[in-house]
């Protein structure tokens, strides 16, 4: 089948064996790739109860059908499996070149199963596959881990590791590759570290087959040209993530001091132009054409970013101003292989709960000296960094303050206050995974766009047509940063399949990948009790900038979400309706 | 005067005085973000958030003699 190597391969670290199987192509058909098709292998194979971090759970790793061809964009990589933090459903992407790698080697998928007795690393050479011991990694950070490796193999395989925040199975542990790209949220490095698998090594010298070479050249050149390279995109370019920092204080969303306020006064230090100051240069994924990385020196620290929603919720939320100290930040959550957005996010809120007197953390709002040294003690367990390791949620469960632990589903808050953005608070309620703003992105429109953000009116449709756009090109896989249209995707796809995808088939496509991901939560017994947000966002007013007295009042946000289950063909507790599953082929 | 910042791509629409992504204009009778931003070859599609002396403003607001003004292009993803 053209787009696809038609090939999974499948490892158990319980029993050591390694085999390949044919790829699924009716759902691959239905669930595209990426996202989608992991979702759906997941599904179909980790049934309810599963804990996440035992033998039973399974880690995914997925390509999509435009991985390692000629379209722009498409070099990130699906990593898919049950989340710890909840048990829910958990998808992340990875840029970088793995996903690349992995599709050359011959596969569009890699499933590890099990658990090994004793640390290892999966090497891949093509159709080479084997388990090699990986004692002498096991203990690294993740930069240090890749190097080591790449001393042995080469600098042309790619690597994707953990770092002692996914061996010491930390709920907010991330996976690491090409040394500076994280599949930050939710805990996947903390999967893959209780199965005791320390790296993946990939090198692929095949190739993808176009059913229509020529034609997907032409639509891709020209898609590139004039829909690519645009102004819409190409702030990725100029100036990356870090843009966003303005238009948030602008616009009274920044988080500050634990989403206390959403304006930050010293905001200039770690806006874009701060950034750029500091940025020694430019780097992207495989196949981008836009480069949305910054290479930032401080010092000692290097980091690819900080990226917005460190800047945000590492930075102005825990009160700091200094970027000096958010790069350090970032450079150890990315050396220990940490999240950055749920360590500031826990971080925070231990500030506040020990400015309230509630219990002393011994942590303060803008201790930079302290806070950069938190990531090494978080993923360490060491001291602090123990009750910092369970995250926001269990942290109030345990002492209190659930009101403002700044969490959905026990995934921290991204950047993006709610009570200046109505459908974003929809948005974080109602994503897979938790407060998640890679679901749907509502703000682009009604806070820096031109909707009225303090609104439910509209919002429930623009929330559920942005979670199927994501859903589709998250499964193809394509960059969050293309702000492409369907019938370009469906273009690209048809030219490289060989056969007439729609605009309509996608959307659809989008909307099934969505719907899969609600039962596989409500199969684990999620309902509409768990599709809330944090009393914060409904009882505090902002104090200051243009979400002045604002909150997301309680009924207006039930309202929103009860219009948005009617929409999407949930029942009133949010679980999809027979007939809306039959209409997507989902029963 | 009134100046004018374009950011992010957008700074290449203008420059002033060797500044790439500046442009000056004076504020005669409530001249509009739109009058002055059609003196400049600048895309109006890509034209997303419109700062106002730090608030958020549009096409439609009428500036003033000493308004500073930054405009954004449009965004997607995060």
């Amino acid at each position: 089948m053209a787009g696809y190597q038609d090939l999974v391969l499948r490892v158990n670290l319980t029993t050591g064996k390694v085999a390949t199987e044919s790829l699924n192509k009716e759902w691959a058909r239905d669930f595209l790739g990426g996202k989608g098709l992991g979702i759906k292998y997941l599904y179909e194979e980790v049934g309810p109860g599963v804990e996440a971090l035992s033998p039973e759970n399974k880690l995914i790793f997925m390509t999509g059908p435009f991985t390692g061809t000629i379209v722009p964009c498409s070099g990130k990589l699906g990593i898919i499996t049950k989340s710890p933090l909840n048990g829910y459903i958990l998808d992340c992407s990875i840029g970088g070149s793995a996903a690349v790698e992995i599709k050359r080697a011959g596969y569009d998928a890699v499933i590890v199963e099990g658990k090994s007795d004793y640390p290892v690393y999966l090497l891949i050479e093509d159709g080479q596959v084997e388990l090699k011991e990986a004692g002498d990694y096991w203990g690294l950070c993740c930069h240090d881990t890749e190097e080591k490796l790449k001393k042995v193999y080469g600098d042309d395989y790619s690597v994707l590791s953990i770092g002692p925040a996914g061996e010491n199975l930390v709920a907010y542990a991330c996976i690491t590759s090409d040394l500076y790209r994280q599949a930050g949220r939710g805990g996947v490095g903390a999967v893959m570290g209780s199965k005791m698998l320390k790296a993946v090594v990939v090198k692929g010298t095949g190739a993808v087959r176009a059913a229509d070479a020529k034609k997907l050249m032409d639509v891709t050149y020209n898609a590139y040209k004039n829909d690519l390279l645009t102004d819409t995109n190409l702030w990725a370019y100029t100036d990356g993530t870090p843009m966003i920092v303005e238009l948030s204080q602008t616009t009274g969303i920044l988080p500050t001091r634990n989403f206390q306020q959403g304006t930050f006064d010293q905001f200039a230090n770690i806006k874009s132009e701060a950034v750029a100051a500091a940025r020694e240069a430019k780097k992207g994924c495989v196949s981008c054409g836009l480069g949305c990385g910054n290479f930032t020196r401080v010092g000692e620290a290097v980091v690819e970013g900080p990226e917005y929603e460190t800047l945000s919720i590492a930075g102005s939320n825990c009160g700091i101003n200094d970027l000096g100290a958010i790069v350090k930040f970032n450079a150890n959550c990315d050396a220990f292989g940490l999240d950055t957005i749920s360590a500031g996010g826990t971080i925070a809120f231990a500030m506040e709960m020990t400015e309230k007197g509630i219990y002393d953390f011994g942590i303060r709002f803008g201790d930079a000296d302290k806070y950069v040294e938190l990531p090494e003690l978080i993923a360490k367990r060491e001291g602090l960094g123990a009750e910092l390791a369970l995250g926001a949620k269990k942290l109030a469960e345990k002492y209190g303050g659930i009101e403002f632990a700044m969490q959905v589903k026990g995934l921290e808050f991204p950047g993006y206050d709610p009570r200046g953005a109505w459908g974003m608070g929809l948005a974080y309620a109602t994503a897979p995974r938790g407060a998640c703003h890679m679901s749907a992105w509502p703000v682009a429109d009604e806070a820096y766009g031109e909707g009225n953000p303090f609104t439910i009116e509209g919002k429930a449709e623009m929330v559920k047509d942005l979670q199927h756009y994501n859903a589709a090109k998250f499964s193809l896989i394509l960059c969050d940063f293309w702000a492409l249209s369907f019938d370009i995707m469906a273009e690209m796809l048809s030219a490289l399949l060989g056969e007439e995808v729609t605009a309509q088939s996608l959307e659809q496509a989008g909307e099934r990948i969505f719907n899969l991901a609600r039962l596989f939560n409500t199969r684990e017994g999620l309902s509409a009790k768990d599709d809330v947000l944090p009393a914060r966002i409904h009882r505090h007013p902002l104090a200051t900038g243009s979400t002045e007295g604002k909150t997301l009042p309680e009924e207006e946000f039930i309202k929103m979400l009860l219009e948005y289950y009617s929409i999407r063909g949930w029942d009133n507790n949010g679980v999809p309706s027979g007939e809306k599953l039959q209409e997507l082929g989902l029963r | 005067m009134i100046i004018i910042e374009l950011r992010g791509p957008l700074a290449r629409y203008g420059c002033e005085h060797g500044e790439k992504g500046r442009i000056e204009a004076k504020a005669d009778n409530g001249v509009t973000v739109r009058q002055i931003l059609n003196q400049v070859p600048i895309p109006l599609q890509h034209v997303g958030l419109i700062v106002v002396n730090g608030k958020k403003g549009s096409l439609q607001t009428m500036l003033s003699e000493g308004d500073s003004v930054v405009i954004f292009p449009v965004v997607a993803g995060g």
